[in-house]
């Protein structure tokens, strides 16, 4: 499945920083207690810092006085509440692209990418992704779909799940939803091309479809 | 993408890219990471908040405070700990750097606009009904591994093995070819004969008879 550019580069640097974090937190404390212990197979380097991490940090905190300031419960509030902030963004961000309410249409006559005048024509999302999906369900060896369009009014993205049945021809079935459905909402929407995303299973045997 | 597409057709395949693996968004470690990450950060500034309004720390902050200055460093716990975070850091390094996404098999796409996947247990349940179609065979295990190959492992009840082999090798070539992947998966055949006692009453093809797809 086609993902966000962003937000797959977001994700994964944010868990790489995090995992550097904590693979260096973790050796530190655990080489500095088993030297402590003496059970260390190998002697540290000289430049490593002597003494075990918690004892170096707080010493260090103690030292400069940072806490005997006014400020600091102020400036200790203002760090949890930024770091609530920006954790809680992380993770609503998870929650998948939103699908714009509007599409907007071109103008008759006018070519796919001008700019839209005050009255252009739109085009309700959940009215285009609604057909697209009875289109979808109606072609031979589907069971089901799903269909939402993210991206933005006004170059939309398909994505689509789509279940098939169990004895469906995926081949087929990709090439119908391309030359079909797909190739249909894009005349609707007046698009030059749909970018489309489709994620293609199999029904497993016991979901079956009442009617 | 161009700055003045001309409409995609799919008669003109020359345009049409394999298409290289979509890397996954990693969406599940990363949420968990916030969520537990966002759990901490609101505790503490609970607790902050309250403590600025002249309310007693909290047991559990109090408690790990005591617990954090009395044990020393070279206590097992702290070291085992972490080392669960080295290795929990390692994890998650891997996980970064990764595509992953190995259970979505790309498909070749009948335009460049399109990206389209097959989930890998579906292929190969395909696989396994196409196996299972083929007469003496009684039993398929399917596999596939990574995303190059295919180990089907068959029963063959009946017939001469030799035969169904070749008949099994061809059906699961066409089912290989319907499943429309980018990246056709090599299949590896495994063929057991049934005991003897399996020679009589089998049905050839009950098990994995093909359902009709329905016309509404």
């Amino acid at each position: 499945m086609e993902v966000s550019r962003g937000r797959h580069w977001l994700n994964r640097t944010l868990l790489a920083l995090l995992g550097i974090a904590g693979l260096a937190a973790g050796c530190w404390v655990a080489v500095a207690g088993l030297d402590a212990r003496g059970q260390l197979p190998f002697a540290l380097p000289s430049w490593w810092p002597s003494g075990h991490p918690r004892a170096a940090f707080t010493d260090r905190l103690e030292a400069t006085g940072l806490r005997d300031h006014g400020w600091w419960p102020a400036a200790v509030l203002g760090c949890l509440t930024l770091g609530l902030l920006l954790l809680a963004g992380w993770l609503l961000a998870q929650t998948g692209p939103r699908e714009p309410r509007r599409l907007h249409l071109p103008a008759p006559g006018a070519p796919a990418r001008a700019k839209p005048t005050p009255h252009a024509p739109t085009l309700r999302t959940s009215a285009l992704s609604g057909v697209m999906a009875a289109q979808v369900t109606d072609l031979p060896g589907v069971r089901r779909a799903r269909v939402r369009l993210t991206g933005g009014p006004r170059r939309p993205r398909a994505r689509m799940t789509v279940v098939l049945d169990a004895g469906a021809d995926p081949r087929a079935v990709l090439t119908a939803l391309y030359t079909g459905p797909l190739t249909h909402a894009r005349h609707s929407a007046g698009l030059c091309h749909l970018r489309s995303g489709l994620r293609l299973r199999v029904a497993t045997p016991g979901t079956r479809r009442t009617r | 993408m161009s700055t003045a597409p001309e409409p995609e057709s799919p008669e003109n395949p020359a345009r049409v890219r394999t298409p290289h693996r979509a890397w996954s968004a990693r969406r599940g470690p990363a949420a968990v990471l916030a969520l537990l990450g966002s759990a901490a950060c609101g505790m503490l500034l609970y607790d902050q908040v309250a403590m600025g309004y002249g309310h007693p720390a909290a047991p559990w902050r109090t408690h790990t405070k005591d617990w954090l200055a009395d044990t020393p460093g070279t206590s097992g716990w702290v070291i085992g700990a972490a080392v669960i975070l080295a290795v929990l850091g390692v994890y998650l390094m891997v996980i970064a750097l990764t595509p992953g996404g190995r259970r979505r098999l790309p498909m070749a796409p009948p335009a460049p606009s399109v990206r389209a996947v097959l989930d890998r247990a579906s292929a190969a349940a395909l696989l396994r009904e196409a196996a299972l179609r083929t007469p003496g065979v009684t039993a398929a295990r399917v596999r596939v591994r990574g995303r190059r190959r295919a180990r089907v492992r068959a029963t063959v009840a009946y017939g001469d093995v030799t035969a169904v082999r070749a008949a099994l090798h061809e059906e699961l070539l066409a089912a290989t070819d319907r499943l429309g992947l980018a990246h056709p998966p090599r299949i590896r055949l495994r063929l057991t004969a049934a005991p003897a006692l399996a020679l009589h009453g089998n049905e050839p093809d009950a098990p994995g008879a093909p359902t009709e797809p329905e016309a509404r």
